[in-house]
Order: C-alpha cells, then structure tokens, then sequence
C-alpha cells in the first residue's frame, strides 16, 4: 500500500490527461454554459412577455364582487324576482386532512345543520386531493351563519363558505312563463330572464389580486386591481300583477271546471299599445323550484322501468311545464279568426252593415268536391252581416271571404302580421310578433300559388273562418287589438323601462305602430258588430261572456285539432275566446284557449260554452279593477251584485230602511227590536234584490246545511232553493236572462257541508239550442 | 527519499515556503455562491414554510432557512477542514469509502426511508443521508486511486475498463433498485469522465455510448415512469402528469423573470404554485426574481468555478490529486448544468439538485467537503515562484 502510493504520487499527469482536462474544461465551464445562457434568454427575453403572461394568469384571481343582479317589477312596482345574498358551503378534503380534522365531527356538524345526509358528507370528505368539494349550495344567511358558528367553535379549517347570490320569486308560479328563471350559475334559463339576461345581470366587477396556488393572499400584495361591479338594471314590465292574478285564477278554474286536458293559454293585452298585462299558460310551475314537476307528473315517472326512461320523462315533463302555449304554440284559431276577415271586408268595401247572406247549412266552393258545412247544418237563413257575425256563420265567411279575394286576403293577413309576404310564390309563409320573449313561434300559412288558385278556393274559403293555418294565441291578440282600437297594430311587448340603481329611468318601451291596417272608422263598425256577439242576449253566440254593467265585444272560436286528427283518430278541441273591453272605447283585450276539453265536465265542448264565460269571469274582476265603473240600466241595476251593508247594532227599522236602500228584500227572526245578527256577514257581496235575515235577538242556527246541487237549474229556481237553505247566489256571470240561463258550475260541491249565510258562487251559461254548436 | 517529491512538499507546508497555499479564487467562489444559495433558500422557501400545505414547518416561515443556514455554517467548517487533511489521507481511505458506498447502498433496500415510491435515503436518528451522495465521491476518489495503479495499462480492456465497468454497474443496479434514476447517470457520467481522464482508449467511449444509447432504450421500456418523462419533456404543456406540472410552473416562474427579474423576495411562483421551489427547481426562482442579468451572472460564477477547479486540477501535484480535483470539479459541473437543463426543460425532468442552492443539509455538506478537497489539492500546487 505504501509502496503504491509512493509510485501514483510520484507521477505527475501525463500530457494526455492534461489534454482531455481542457477538453473538459472547454465543454463543462464554457460550452455547456453558452448553450444554458441561450435557453435562457429564449425564455427569459425572447418568450418573457407569453410566459408572463399565462404566470399571471394563474396568480391573479378575480373575486369578491359580483354584479347583483337586476330585478324585476311588474307594472306597479310589486317585485316579481329579486336577489337575495345566500352562501355555498363546500370543504376542504385536502385541509382536512392537512390539520388531521376529524371527518365524523364535520359530518355530524353539517348534516344536522344544513339536513344533509351524514354518509354523504362523510364521504366527501375523503377525497383528500380536493381544495373544492360542494356541500350545499345557496344556504340561506341563518344557515349559513349557523355553519360559521360550527366552524369557528371546533376551528375547522376544511369547512368553508362563500357567498352567492339566489333568485327568488315572490309569487312562486304566478306569470312563470313572462318572468322565466335562472340557474345555479344566475344566468336566465327562460323568459324575460332569459331575454335581457345581459341587462339583468349587469357586468361584474374584477377585484383582481396575486394569489398563491391555493387560492389565499399573497404574504405581500404586489398585484392588486379592482373594476367596480356595475349591478343590473332593475326591469319593469308591463304585465300587472293583479290583472294576472285574476287571469291565473280564472283560467286554473277553467281547467278543473271544464276537464280541461291539454293545458290552456291566456293573453291580456292593452290594446292601444300592446303591452302584455297579463299572460299565463297551463300547466305552470314554480319558479323558486322549477326543475319540479307536477305530482301528476312525477307518479308517472315513478312507475317508468328504467332510469334512463325516468330521466326521459322527467326532463319531458320539464319542458312541457316551461312552455308557453301563448307564444310558443301554434293552433288553428277558427271562428275567432272571423274578426279579421269581417275588418278587412269591411276596410276594402266588399260588404256593409246592409249586406245580406242566405245559409242554407253548407256552401259550394270552387274546387272542393264536398261543400264547406256551417257549424248548424239547419242553417242561419237569411241574416245581415251582423246577424252572420253574432251567429258565426261559416257558410256567410266563406262567402265573405271570396268577395275579398285571395290576393287581398294575404295582403291584410301579412298586414296585421300573421304572415310576411316575400318574393316566392311557392313558399310557406310564417311571421312572428316579435315580442321581446323567447320562444316564438311562427304561423304556418299555404303559399301564395296555392292559396291564390282560381280552380280551387277551398283554401281561401277555409282561411275566411279562421281554418287550413296555424298561428300562435299572441298574433291574433295582436292583431285582434288591431281591428278594435282603431286599425292600428302595436308591436306587443312585456318590458316597459330599465331603471339604474338609483330608480333612473335609463330606457322606456315606447308603445310601436308598426302600421294601421284599418280605418277607425272601419274598426268602430267592428266593435259595434263583435258587441253584438256578446250582448245580445238572444242571437249572440258569444253572450256567455256577457259582464253585467259592460259593454264587452269579443267572438267565440272553437277548432278541431285536424293535425292531432291525422295523427291519433281522435277528435279533440281547441277552444277559444277573444273578448275586449269597453266596446266603445277598448282599452283591454283578453285572449283565453282551452285546448282538448274532456267530456267529465258535462259542458257543451265550445268556445261559447266554455272560454266565453271564462273570459267573461275575467273581465268582471279586471274591469273595475281598472277603474272602468260599470253602467247599469234599471233592470240589471236592480239584480246586479252588491255588497251587503253593517246592520248589526242598529234598531230593526233603521236595519229595513238601509236595506231597501242598498237594494236588499229583508227577512226578520226573533222577535227584538235592534238587530243582533245578520245574514249574509257585512261586505259579503250578493246578487241585488236578494233576501237578507236580520236577527232580533235571535241567533243564526249553528247547524251545518248540506249543499244541494243545484247545477242545471235555471237561475231564478236556483236563487230560490239556496234561500230556502239560508244560503246566498252570486253569479260570475251577466244575469241577461234569468229563467233561461241555467247554472253550470257552483263554488261549493253538491254534498259539502256548508254554514248558513254562505254565498255560494255560480256560473251562467246560456244553454238553449241555439247554442250548441262548434263555432 | 525515491519518491520524496510529495513527502518533501507535505514537510514543506509546514514552513510555508514553497507551497502556494489553499486556492483564494476557488474558496472565494465558492463562499459567494454559498452565501447566494443559502440567501436564495429563504426566498424561495419562504412561502411554502409559511403556508406549510404538507405539515412540516408548522407555519414557521424560517424553518428551511435555519437548517440550510446551520448546515452550510457546519459545510464551511467541513470544507476548511478537509482542505486542511493532506491528500494522501483521501488516498488511503480512497477504496474504504467506495466499500462503504456500496454497503450503505445495499441497506437501502433493507432500512430505507420510503419518499415518493422510491427508497433513496438511510436514516441515522434525525439525519438522513443519500448513500448515492457518498458513491458519487466513493466513485471519484477510488477511481483516481485505480487509475494510479493502473497507469500504463490503462489502454487495455482487462486493466483499463473491466474493473472500472464492474464497479459502476455494481452501484447502477443497486441504485436502479431504489430506483434512482438521476444519480444512475451522474453516477456512470461521473465514472466515464474518470476513465476519460485517466487515458482509457476513446473507442471505449464511442462504445459506451452506443451501449448507453440501448441501456436507455431497454430502460425507458422497463421503467414506464422515464418513458412518460420524455413525452413531458418534450410537449411539457400537453402533459398532465406531476412533471409535467412541475416543468411548466418552472417555465412560467423563469419566463416571467425577463431581463431584470421580480426582484430579490419577490417571485410569485414559489406561491406553491412551483414545486420543489427550495429544492430542486431552486434556480426557477433565481430566474424569476434576479432575471436573466441574475441568472447569467450566477452561472458565471459556476463557470468560473468550474475552470478554477480544472486549473487546480491541471496545477495538481500528483496524477492522484489531479484525477480528484477534476473529478470533483466535473461532478460539479455535471450537477449544475443537468440541473440547470432539467429547469429550463433542455432535458427531460429528473431530480437533480443545484449545488450550494437546493435545500438539503447532507449534500449540501458533501458538496462543501468536496469543495474542501479540491482546496486540499490546490494546497499542494508546487509554489512556482519557491
């Protein structure tokens, strides 16, 4: 070893290894370097500016500020949606494990806090490579708060909150279908939400600032920006929500009342402007939960084999309930059609109120092997144009129709925007409102080569009451406004102005002419005509809709699904009816369809027997609840509905005296002399004339009537049997002829226990011969 | 004496007349990279050691520092003294630390410290060593002393590459075992230079590396984790893997640095967004916070250090003293330029440390003593002027 070492120390390198040593030396100190020092620059000067960049983008984080969403009123400022601040909770996994917190403690915390399922929670904390794991989502402040109480007691680092904002929707389903939704992310899913998403939303503020990879501030902040959030504009629309009540309310009476079982639509317009005051569609939904379907709805989904056929279901039934039959469905409008062509006859001078038309049951037209039949096949006989209208004659429409002619008739049809004529002769026409809502669809209309064809004007005939093409409920409202206001067509709308924070108005929805297609005289004539349909108590088809104390026009529409036909054999309905109000000086215009009434309600399926009164009912709540005051002559004033004046207290001839004056006969039990009780309670409303029992010193009896069915009867015998139970009558309807108007629907089911004193609701309907039919 | 030169020269530092004296520049540069490093560790550190996602620092911003700090003061105090011991002690422990290199580096599999699917460390109560740190010099210095004995025959196959050979495959598949992939290479890399450097025919070179060239194929088949690696090197923002991250957070923290950098303390990426900031990736944030001018200034200094050790090397006394400092000053080269390439993605990723930067207490005191000895030959460098 001593040896060995002697001889290695002795050499010195040989020259071979000092030349390999510089070779070394050039390669590891020089060489090797200037490659790095390239790189370097390459990445550091040459590409510095993308890295920069995409380094940035990782640390900034954009927080805090989010914009609030706008919300939205509806005409007289009552909230329709708003946002409420609410918080997402989620853990922590990696921070749980991270600071050894006990998974069992923060599941029994949160599931007994938020209602969670303890399993489920626990096992979210498990996935240990996770910063982000949802709990629960928008938790209201009291909840939340509640959380933070949990966590900051057991200083849990892997529970968290954060802030969100919900959308709430004070009226639940109330004009769902106008308003429409958002969804967890806040962006609107449908409805007006949908449509000025971009101006609910607002823009949200960046408040920018390095973070580190996890997601919590930087120990120095070097990087830090903030834009300020600018919140939504507030919206307010035009519908009011007290009209919308009454629509809702009617029409959901409507469904159950007639058997209704497809669902049903309602528009109220104002017709000097167009805006949508009202618009409901059945089935609705609630806003607040609105991926939740209708009981009905769900059983069937529950008794689905497969998951994927539930799923199936359930998202079928979704869209269903989110569709909004008045804008988004088209159908076949029939005899309410009849108005349009009636205006521009009358605008073009083809008929005058002198006219005259003969219908003999059918009407031979040009091309058609079979002659089109009138809805009464007997016939109308003789009848003027007004006799024609109040009958709904199709033998006269077909007539009138062809006196117009075809080219005529699509020039007005696209004036009053059922259809947009174009260039090509041989395409399907369409045509949209263009309401500010989504979803719209348009009208389906033959081409103009067919339609204009000399050897066969069986489609002209058809068009002329309102058949062969499909519109949606919100083009004939539209252009039914049209005809009545004094030939202007408004472009119809839902969002009456935007308003900043501060309530400034930054934009207001002028009302639109988008032309006027009639004169107004022409339009007065039609209003007095459709008056005629609704007030003459003997020829008007559409007199179910009568209101006492208003003059309502409207006409009736009854239509058979023939594309439903083709498809299933079945024959099922669509019916309908246009109403506006007050005739000699409309100012609100109602729409109401009932598609595919069932036959369980025992009503005649019609528009006359069914959307007729429907309407009617509507227009007795909305009339004098915009101020319109109702003009009564003698007679109705005498049966028309009053209220019932406190009488309680007062000596028994003071009590007579007040009642004869508001209207009432009296009747006396007991034997005092001041009253000590009454029948009906005060501001109970009643027909007028009706008997009121004054109590002298006697108390009404405690016991229980059982209700008596008194449907069918006319009115005057029902009046008669609910006084002989202690029990009142109110009719919804105009009380024209009362030994003839029978009673079709009562607010209190025959059988129920009922108390005396109880006003029990009734609807009229005209139920002569005269009556029935399709039209 | 027949072989006095040595013995006359190691009597003759005791009168201090005709040795040149422990290498200035050499020291210099490496006290100021020292001192870099150690300052760099607390930066890069700094946040981590503060957030302390994996629960070791308990929040204490410091804590890298503090032990980085204390073991560089115990691998100054390692360093002046190796420098002190004479060469001829290395020589005669030469052989022994190679045997103790491969001892150790068989008990790893047996008492290994499992980290990361890989068994690399030994634990001695609160110290964990790397038995790879020590086959590194184990390799240098008992190759230097084979070299010596071989000289002459060192063209030959049986005398010049056979013992050799068998030594490095020996420590290769034990480190293959653990597995240890980067010290595999270092390792062989450091070997082939010793080899190089002690006159071994070039053809054996040009062999080796195509042997080296089918031993990476039949390496990157067996082991699939250094297969993906090269698919991460090469497209490393397509990659999703741990490398792949850890490359691209590398290249965002130097990319972002530009001319002038952040600014000492400054970096964002070692918001853990960049892993092994204070450890193997250290120099990312050397780029990010002092630049490119940082940077190259930085490598400069390694440069220059390197071509020092070489010049100590090509000065040395003795073929022995020459064929450890050179060896000692490649192993260092080697390490800074992997490293340096790994961070900026010239090669595929591998963990290799940054010599007198990367946190680590016991490398970082071999690094020094190895620093030590190189001084201990410069130490022996015949005064020209005497």
């Amino acid at each position: 070893m001593r040896r060995s070492e002697n001889v290695n120390l002795s050499s010195s390198p040989s020259r071979t290894m000092l030349r390999r040593t510089l070779f070394l030396m050039a390669v590891c100190g020089i060489l090797a370097f200037l490659v790095i020092a390239a790189r370097l620059y390459v990445l550091q000067i040459k590409d510095h500016d993308k890295y920069e960049e995409l380094a940035i983008n990782q640390q900034l984080r954009e927080t805090g500020t989010s914009a609030e969403r706008g919300t939205i009123y509806d005409c007289n400022m009552n909230i329709l949606a708003m946002s409420a601040d609410v918080e997402n909770v989620y853990l922590s996994p990696a921070e749980i494990a991270m600071y050894n917190e006990d998974p069992e403690l923060i599941a029994d915390g949160l599931s007994e806090i938020l209602g969670l399922d303890r399993q489920e929670i626990l096992k979210k904390t498990e996935n240990n490579g996770s910063w982000y794991v949802t709990v629960a989502k928008k938790v209201e402040k009291e909840t939340a708060d509640k959380v933070r109480a949990f966590k900051k007691e057991h200083n849990l680092k892997g529970v968290r909150l954060e802030s969100d904002t919900k959308r709430y929707y004070p009226y639940s389903s109330l004009a769902c279908h106008v308003i429409g939704f958002v969804g967890t992310d806040n962006f609107g899913l449908d409805g007006i939400e949908a449509q000025y998403d971009s101006v609910l939303c607002g823009t949200s503020g960046k408040y920018m600032r390095a973070t580190n990879a996890y997601g919590t501030d930087l120990l120095f902040d070097r990087y830090e920006g903030y834009t300020g959030a600018e919140n939504g504009l507030d919206l307010v629309t035009t519908i009011d929500l007290a009209i919308q009540h009454y629509v809702e309310k009617t029409l959901y009476q409507a469904v159950e009342d007639y058997d209704i079982q497809n669902g049903a639509g309602a528009i109220a317009m104002d017709v000097k402007t167009g805006k949508i005051l009202a618009m409901a569609s059945i089935g609705g939904y609630d806003l607040n939960n609105f991926l939740d379907v209708s009981d009905e709805a769900k059983s069937s989904i529950e008794q689905a084999p497969t998951q994927k056929e539930k799923d199936q279901l359930l998202a079928d039934a979704q869209r269903l309930q989110w569709r909004n039959k008045t804008v988004s469905d088209t159908y076949e409008p029939g005899s309410t059609f009849k108005i349009i062509t009636l205006s521009m006859a009358l605008e073009e001078g083809s008929v005058s109120l002198n006219d005259s038309f003969f219908c003999g049951g059918s009407v031979q037209v040009p091309g058609r092997t079979n002659p089109v039949r009138c809805w009464k096949t007997s016939g109308h006989g003789s009848q003027t144009l007004t006799q024609a209208v109040q009958h709904s004659c199709n033998a006269a429409f077909v007539n009138i129709g062809l006196r117009v002619g075809a080219e005529e008739f699509y020039k007005y049809c696209d004036a009053f925007g059922f259809l947009t004529l174009t260039g090509d002769s041989t395409q399907q026409l369409t045509a949209k409102t263009g309401i500010d809502l989504g979803g719209e669809s348009g009208s389906i209309w033959w081409s103009e080569d067919t339609f204009y064809s000399e050897k066969n004007k069986s489609q002209l005939a058809a068009a002329s009451f309102g058949q062969t093409f499909t519109i949606t409920p919100l083009q004939l409202i539209t252009a039914v406004s049209a005809c009545v206001n004094g030939g202007y067509l408004m472009q119809p709308y839902v969002v009456e102005s935007l308003l900043d924070s501060d309530g400034n108005t930054v934009y207001n929805h002028k009302p639109t002419v988008v032309r006027q297609v009639i004169s107004e005289e022409t339009s007065k004539t039609v209003c007095g005509i459709l008056e005629q349909v609704v007030g003459d108590p003997n020829d008007g088809t559409g007199r179910n809709a009568a209101v006492a104390g208003y003059r309502i026009g409207g006409k009736t529409g009854t239509s058979e699904k023939v594309s439903f036909e083709a498809q299933t054999g079945k024959k099922e309905y669509i019916v309908s009816f246009i109403g506006f109000a007050p005739a000699d000086d409309p100012q609100i215009a109602i729409l109401v369809l009932l598609d595919s009434p069932g036959t369980g309600s025992g009503v005649y399926v019609s528009g006359g027997q069914m959307a007729a009164p429907t309407v009617g009912k509507m227009f007795a709540d909305i009339l004098p609840y915009m101020g319109i005051e109702p003009v009564y002559d003698d007679n109705a004033e005498k049966t028309a509905d009053k209220a019932v004046p406190s009488l309680k207290g007062l000596g028994l001839e003071e009590a007579k005296q007040k009642l004869a004056e508001a209207g009432f006969e009296c009747r006396v039990i007991g034997g005092g002399g001041a009253v000590t009780d009454q029948l009906p309670a005060s501001g109970a409303v009643i027909a007028g004339g009706s008997t009121v029992i004054l109590y002298a010193g006697a108390s009404p009896s405690p016991e229980l009537e059982t209700m008596p069915d008194i449907s069918g009867m006319s009115y005057t015998e029902a009046a008669q049997v609910l006084s002989g139970y202690g029990l009142f009558i109110k009719s919804n309807t105009s009380v024209s002829q009362p030994a003839a108007q029978i009673v079709a629907t009562q607010s209190v089911r025959s059988g129920a226990s009922v108390k005396h004193g109880t006003v029990i609701e009734v609807t009229l309907l005209a139920d002569d011969e005269s009556m029935l039919g399709r039209y | 004496m027949r072989y006095g030169g040595a013995e006359l020269r190691i009597k003759e530092t005791k009168d201090k007349t005709g040795r040149a004296g422990m290498d200035i520049s050499f020291f210099v540069l490496v006290m100021v990279l020292l001192t870099i490093g150690v300052t760099m560790v607390l930066s890069a550190s700094f946040a981590r050691a503060y957030f302390d996602p994996g629960g070791i620092t308990g929040g204490d911003p410091v804590y890298y520092f503090v032990r980085q700090f204390i073991f560089a003061v115990l691998g100054v105090a390692a360093m002046i003294i190796c420098s002190r011991l004479p060469i001829g002690f290395y020589k005669r422990f030469s052989i022994p630390v190679l045997i103790a290199a491969i001892v150790l580096l068989m008990l790893v599999p047996l008492i290994g410290v499992d980290a990361n699917g890989a068994k690399r460390w030994i634990g001695f109560g609160a110290f964990t060593i790397q038995p790879s740190e020590i086959a590194k010099i184990g390799v240098i210095l008992s190759f230097s002393v084979l070299i010596c004995r071989n000289r002459g025959r060192m063209k030959s196959f049986r005398y010049g590459i056979l013992p050799f050979a068998a030594i490095l495959m020996l420590i290769v598949a034990l480190l293959v075992l653990e597995p240890h992939f980067s010290a595999s290479i270092i390792i062989v890399a450091i070997g082939g230079v010793m080899l190089f450097l002690g006159g071994a025919k070039l053809v054996w070179f040009i062999a080796a590396a195509v042997a080296a060239g089918g031993g990476i194929a039949v390496l990157l088949t067996l082991f699939p984790y250094a297969s993906t690696r090269i698919t991460t090197w090469r497209d490393p923002f397509a990659s999703t893997s741990d490398e792949g991250y850890q490359i691209v957070q590398s290249l965002y923290s130097i990319g972002s640095g530009g001319l002038t950098g952040l600014g000492l303390g400054q970096s964002r990426q070692k918001y853990l967004y960049l892993p092994e900031e204070h450890n193997d990736f250290i120099f990312s944030v050397v780029c990010e916070e002092l630049g490119f001018i940082g940077a190259l200034l930085i490598l400069t200094l390694f440069a220059l250090l390197i071509i020092r050790g070489y010049w100590i090397a090509l000065q040395a006394a003795d073929r022995y003293s020459f064929l450890v400092s050179a060896g000692i000053t490649t192993l260092l080269a080697i390490q800074v330029i992997l490293n340096v390439a790994v961070v900026t993605n010239l090669v595929p990723c591998t963990g290799i440390s940054l010599p007198f930067f990367s946190y680590g207490g016991t490398a970082l005191l071999m690094q020094m003593a190895e620093m030590g000895i190189v001084l201990s030959v410069s130490r022996g460098i015949p005064c020209r002027g005497g």
